[in-house]
């Protein structure tokens, strides 16, 4: 990755890693064990990282340190930015037997470190400036190997934790959170992988394309580096994306129940206001509303068709009505009166989403001699 | 002046803070620009009635009687309906605590059928208005809460929940 990329991601890490220190509740801290704190420690570990790799101001302190030892610091940060975060996910959403496992993630992360620290000290700081992509001997190769397997294990760890809580994530925005947790996640591993083929393979096996994976390597890094603050935006903007990505979602909910609709605004033309029928553009800018419109229009209509029905009516007052509407009117009602849709909104939506859908394909099927 | 506008203006007259809308709050506020107290009823309501509001003769109370045997949503809805129509000035039945009370030992019936039918054709215009309004209330609030509610709605997991909050992104 080169310097015009480099210095940029930096200073953005850095900004964002001090704007959450300035959000952070530090009061709170201690009431949830310190989970936050993992979380934005691991966030100034990615930072460092970032900040030791720009190659100018890496080769600067190592000139007034010891041969390579921002290398280490950026391996080591690289590797604890993972770990920090998989162990702030697993202590919050882990169950018992989950949380067993934490005291090995420490043992884990102490052998990795503990194993590139002694590489180093016996041959690394003995050897000129090294480069990320490539590694001239072995050790060099056992270092850089080493803690991307390490961080790769990690990574597989957190996804792993990650994808089982998925399911049970009901808030929509910790949803789309989680699912940005694990595109990251993926992409992280996806470098390390490469990078392991990139150092390994390419000592052991020359004739392996260096530039390609070089490449690969570089999307997958800058793609991961971007990606990390966004999983650690505010609720306020992931729910700004969580209503876009329902537009459609509702358009087709609002689409299904146009069938529903216009047969009992036929059935039951005594209801009020008149059925809107917006265009996609229209919708997009008020997408709930219309919904809830529908939604009301058709309670409106299910309690009125159920009372014409109703046998205790006087007759006079039934609607006239021919036999073939009739007998629609008494399917429409018998679909809505067996629906018990909880009190949450969207169950309701979905409930007469597929009874429109249900009557709209028995119509067709009548339509076509083909009896329900 | 339209129905639309007509709602506009009285919405902006009443400076209800939508952000923090529950329906009790909202009849409270209502109730409390107009001098009157507004009590809601749930009732067996007559068929074709989804609600009805009767205004006391005789103290500053305005009864707001909605159908009880339907979906919860449906019930806001009739009850922001009926309350529309207090808004908008619309003309309704006078009534007294006698008379309520009567009703509800079940020794009298209510008058229903003196008060405007909920979207009968005879008073398309005082329900269009009534509904118009209706709209614009339910439109603000979803405009105001649907985001915050979102914004709020906690993790199933309530350690995640404080750790995000901790973190300052709730």
């Amino acid at each position: 990755m080169n310097l015009p990329i480099q210095v940029p991601i930096c200073l953005m890490m850095w900004v964002f890693t001090f704007i959450r220190l300035k959000t952070l509740h530090w009061k709170d801290i201690r009431k949830n064990n310190g989970h936050a704190l993992y979380t934005w420690l691991s966030l100034f570990f990615f930072a460092i990282g970032f900040t030791f790799l720009i190659k100018d101001l890496g080769d600067l302190f190592d000139a007034y340190t010891f041969n390579n030892l921002s290398k280490l610091i950026v391996y080591c940060s690289f590797l604890i930015t993972p770990f920090l975060g998989t162990l702030s996910f697993i202590m919050s959403v882990g169950g018992t037997s989950k949380k067993q496992i934490i005291p090995w993630m420490w043992l884990f992360l102490l052998v990795s470190i503990t194993g590139m620290f002694i590489i180093y000290c016996f041959f690394i700081s003995k050897l000129p400036p090294i480069g990320y992509y490539t590694a001239q001997s072995f050790p060099e190769v056992s270092f850089k190997v080493l803690m991307y397997l390490s961080a790769l294990i990690i990574l597989i760890f957190m996804n792993k934790a990650h994808i089982a809580y998925l399911p049970l994530e009901k808030s929509p925005i910790m949803y789309m959170r989680v699912v940005i947790f694990i595109v990251s996640a993926f992409s992280a591993q996806m470098y390390f992988i490469v990078m392991i083929l990139l150092v390994a393979g390419c000592y052991f096996w020359p004739f392996i394309p260096s530039q390609a994976l070089i490449n690969l390597s570089s999307i997958f890094f800058t793609f991961s580096a971007c990606i990390v603050p966004v999983s650690l935006l505010s609720n306020r903007i992931y729910a700004r994306f969580v209503i876009a990505s329902r537009v459609v979602e509702h358009w087709h909910a609002f689409q299904d129940m146009k069938y529903l609709v216009e047969r009992l605004m036929l059935l039951c033309p005594v209801i009020g206001l008149p059925y809107n029928r917006p265009n996609f553009l229209k919708f997009l800018f008020d997408p709930e509303h219309y919904l809830y419109h529908t939604v009301i229009i058709i309670l409106d209509s299910k309690t009125i068709l159920a009372e014409f029905l109703s046998e205790s009516r006087e007759p006079d007052t039934h609607p006239i009505w021919e036999t073939r509407i009739l007998e629609e009117a008494i399917q429409i009602n018998q679909k809505l009166q067996s629906a018990n849709p909880s009190t949450d909104f969207d169950d309701i939506v979905e409930t007469y989403r597929r009874i429109s859908r249900e009557l709209s394909v028995d119509l067709k099927k009548t339509s076509t001699g083909v009896v329900p | 002046m339209n129905a639309k506008a007509k709602a506009q203006k009285i919405l902006k007259e009443l400076s209800f803070d939508f952000t923090t809308f529950t329906l009790d709050m909202f009849l409270h506020t209502v109730g409390e620009r107009r001098g009157r107290e507004i009590i809601t009823i749930p009732w067996d309501m007559p068929p074709t009635f989804f609600g009805a509001w009767i205004s006391d003769s005789e103290e500053a109370r305005e009864y707001i009687f909605y159908r009880k045997q339907v979906s919860q949503i449906h019930q806001v809805h009739i009850q922001l309906h009926e309350v529309s129509h207090f808004l908008l000035r619309h003309p309704t039945l006078q009534i007294n605590r006698k008379m309520i009370s009567e009703a509800i030992n079940g020794t009298a019936s209510m008058p229903f059928g003196g008060v405007t039918q909920l979207r009968s054709p005879k008073f398309a215009e005082v329900e269009a208005e009534a509904e118009t309004l209706t709209h614009l209330i339910q439109k603000t609030v979803i405009l105001h809460t649907g985001l915050d509610q979102l914004i709020h709605h906690r993790s199933s997991e309530e350690d995640f929940a404080n750790v995000i909050k901790t973190l300052g992104l709730a």
